[in-house]
């Protein structure tokens, strides 16, 4: 039985450790977080103000308050809601796409065959180019002139030539065919990487019991792979919603405004035209939305975790 | 094992290297040297390099820090109100019409009026850059749309120039894609759609409302977007209707026509004096043409106005300012004009200075620059509203041109889009 001095004595060590080794991490994370202050959460803070007042991005001092005015105009805004709903679209078609797409890819990626390494780097070298250098160069391919590059093909093939930018579903259709061409290979890349940490002898002893290809992807590569879904789904939620450079370089919002973005209608609505206010409330009210969705995400994964598990 | 001390250290090394970016967020864009002059410009350098090029010749001691946003216009304002809330002006700025009054009401332009170098531009330049009897921009070109049309072309349909009045420029239209089934007969860019409109509405200004701007009066309250537009759009759509211009040009850019245009494969297409040097270089024959008017006995008018000016940052004192002063002596000096004709391409309306005007833009310089008849319609429009509305008057007309609904129904709409600006 150890003296309770001594115990003491040990507490008090162990305790004055963990302290100093907590400072040590705050001394790390103190500047990730000073900056993520300054950069985030003031401006955010900002926004909010803003979103009461009139403010036009001049002089704060002069802006009146307009209590909910700003919000109550957004939800008048066609546009802006045109805007809502096709972001909406992009974001799950784009996730569930890319998903459903890149998972078997990494798969197929995994497999030993020959010009493994070149064609995963093609796959990956799709995604390095900005949305906006490929918005620019898609116009030209997806252009609804006979002249088109695709249009082309198929008018030599005989076929009739498609409206691709110039008709409202066939936009919307190549706005998310090009995110999903752009984007599949970046996160087959990141499918790769978790799947190179499955044991192999998972794999062995489901041979051994006879379990065919497809019972070993949806018995063990799937349970494996729901955290790299979870990271994945999660990139694809946030970065599908803030969208606004690939739809703004392809198609400027159009026809009409059935490509419009909730991130051009910020810019275009509000910081365009002088209207903080108006920009600011968007802002606030397009948050709120973005939390709810990556929450809703964040517990689906969890639950998928933890029944797999 | 690493000691507690360098852990600390390294901690610290970090925080600083993390908080240097910061650090240069907190440099002021307006250099405190009083010999370096910032300017902000709304179009790339390789357009002011020969403005840049002389002006360091004549003044080696004053350098010029240029910078720029490479983007569209609408991109260039809202970069501007950007800089100007972070508290980023440069010294000298192009200053666009729209954000005049929010400049002067926030004391951030300096009064031009009674300066020396003010003196030869014309009133049309000052107007849209002057409020309660001050001038706070020197604007010293002017822009125009026309119509850029390829002679061999309309020469095979049996033209010789764009037909002055709109049905005979829709039957025109039609025997190009009689003769010529694989030539597009007419194009406007998607973010730039009706280009006639524009014209029209300044025909009318001038001739129904004693001169005042149509679109003024629809911000006063006293007529409307449906009453004013909608037939207007009505005539428009009738490209639509007589299939002379298809709803593929909801999905074509500037660019792109140009491309279609400098490759022989689009007979007409609106354009302006910027892109001569394009078209010369692809070695198509063409000439510039004027907008088509609803009737004969129609005055001609066309989309334009006073390019952006050049403005001088009111807080800036001593020196610098003197240096300002001189940067916007030398623009409107003969000397200086030539080189920003040279860059840009925009035509110089200064008074005492004879531009260079390139043969196949005689005609429209003639009709419309000479006389003054430009009309653009978004300074009719609250101050606020501009860019968005603007934008949304492309939308509903990429509407009329998909058939999804009619000419008066864009401009109702715009009259819903109008109340929200007010």
């Amino acid at each position: 039985m150890s003296d309770p001095s001594t115990e003491t004595v040990h507490g008090n060590a162990r305790r004055r450790r963990n302290l100093a080794e907590n400072l040590t991490s705050l001394g790390f994370l103190a500047p990730i977080l000073l900056v993520y202050v300054v950069i985030m959460l003031v401006p955010f803070a900002q926004s909010i103000v803003y979103s009461f007042t009139d403010y036009g991005g001049y002089d704060f001092a002069t802006a009146k308050f307009v209590g909910l005015d700003n919000y109550v105009q957004i939800f008048h805004d066609p546009t802006l809601l045109n805007g809502l709903g096709f972001t909406l679209m992009y974001t799950i078609l784009t996730t569930v796409l890319i998903t459903a797409i890149a998972l078997p890819l990494a798969v197929v990626l995994n497999k030993k065959f020959f010009g493994r390494d070149f064609v995963r780097s093609v796959f990956f070298f799709l995604s390095v180019p900005s949305m906006v250098v490929l918005g620019l160069v898609w116009q030209y391919i997806f252009s609804p002139m006979k002249t088109g590059a695709v249009n082309m093909i198929l008018d030599k093939l005989g076929f009739d030539t498609v409206p691709f930018l110039s008709q409202p579903g066939w936009a919307k259709f190549c706005v998310i065919f090009i995110a999903v061409w752009a984007q599949i290979g970046w996160h087959a890349t990141l499918y790769l990487a978790y799947l190179q940490a499955v044991p192999a002898d998972l794999y062995e002893q489901a041979q051994v019991d006879g379990a065919s290809t497809w019972q070993q992807f949806t018995n063990i590569t799937l349970p494996q792979m729901v955290p790299a879904m979870g990271v994945s789904v999660f990139m694809l939620l946030t970065g599908g919603l803030k969208v606004y450079d690939l739809p703004f370089a392809l198609t400027s919002g159009g026809p009409g405004s059935s490509t419009y973005t909730v991130t051009q209608s910020i810019i275009v609505t509000g910081i365009g035209s002088g209207r903080y206010g108006i920009g600011s409330a968007l802002g606030v009210v397009f948050f709120i939305c973005c939390v709810v969705l990556v929450a809703l995400q964040q517990v689906a994964t969890n639950a998928i975790e933890k029944r797999l598990s | 094992m690493m000691s507690r001390n360098m852990k600390t250290m390294i901690a610290a090394a970090a925080a600083v290297a993390m908080l240097a970016p910061l650090g240069a967020c907190g440099s002021a864009s307006a250099d405190s040297d009083p010999n370096t002059l910032t300017f902000f410009a709304n179009n790339t350098q390789d357009a002011y390099q020969p403005v840049l090029d002389a002006f360091a010749k004549k003044y080696p001691d004053i350098k010029v820090k240029f910078s720029t946003t490479n983007g569209s216009q609408g991109g260039y304002q809202q970069v501007l109100q950007t800089r100007i809330s972070g508290g980023k002006l440069t010294d000298v700025f192009v200053l666009p019409p729209e954000q005049l009054s929010d400049m002067v009401d926030n004391q951030l332009a300096l009064d031009l009026t009674d300066e020396a170098f003010m003196k030869s531009i014309p009133e049309a330049n000052k107007a849209p850059y002057s409020q309660d009897g001050k001038t706070y921009g020197m604007s010293v070109s002017t822009w125009i749309n026309a119509l850029a049309f390829n002679k061999d072309l309309l020469k095979k349909a049996g033209y010789d120039k764009i037909p002055a009045t709109w049905d005979e420029f829709i039957d025109m239209l039609k025997k190009i894609k009689k003769t010529e089934p694989d030539v597009t007969p007419y194009l406007e860019a998607k973010d730039g759609l009706g280009i006639p409109v524009e014209g029209w509405l300044g025909e009318e200004s001038a001739a129904d409302n004693d001169g005042k701007m149509l679109d003024q009066s629809i911000t006063d309250g006293e007529t409307t977007f449906e009453k004013t537009y909608g037939p207007l759009y009505t005539e428009w759509s009738k490209l639509f209707k007589e299939d002379v211009m298809t709803s593929d040009v909801t999905g074509i850019s500037a660019d792109q026509m140009r491309t279609e245009f400098t490759s022989g494969r689009l007979a007409v297409m609106a354009s302006g004096a910027w892109d001569v040097p394009t078209f010369k270089d692809s070695g198509i024959d063409f000439e510039f043409g004027t907008v088509p008017m609803l009737t004969k006995d129609q005055e001609q008018y066309t989309p334009g106005a006073a390019d952006p000016s050049f403005a001088i940052n009111a807080k800036i004192s001593g020196q610098k300012l003197e240096n300002a002063k001189k940067f916007l002596t030398f623009l409107a000096s003969p000397e200086g004009l030539k080189a920003y004709q040279e860059g840009t391409g925009n035509i110089p309306v200064v008074e005492g200075y004879d531009a260079e005007i390139d043969p196949s833009f005689k005609t429209v310089y003639d009709t419309y620059m000479k006389t003054g008849h430009v009309y653009l319609n978004t300074l009719g429009w609250p101050a606020k509203g501009r860019t968005a509305l603007r934008a949304e008057t492309f939308s509903q007309l990429q509407q009329v041109a998909m058939g999804s609904i009619d000419g008066t129904t864009a401009a109702k709409n715009l009259d819903g889009k109008l109340q929200s600006y007010k």
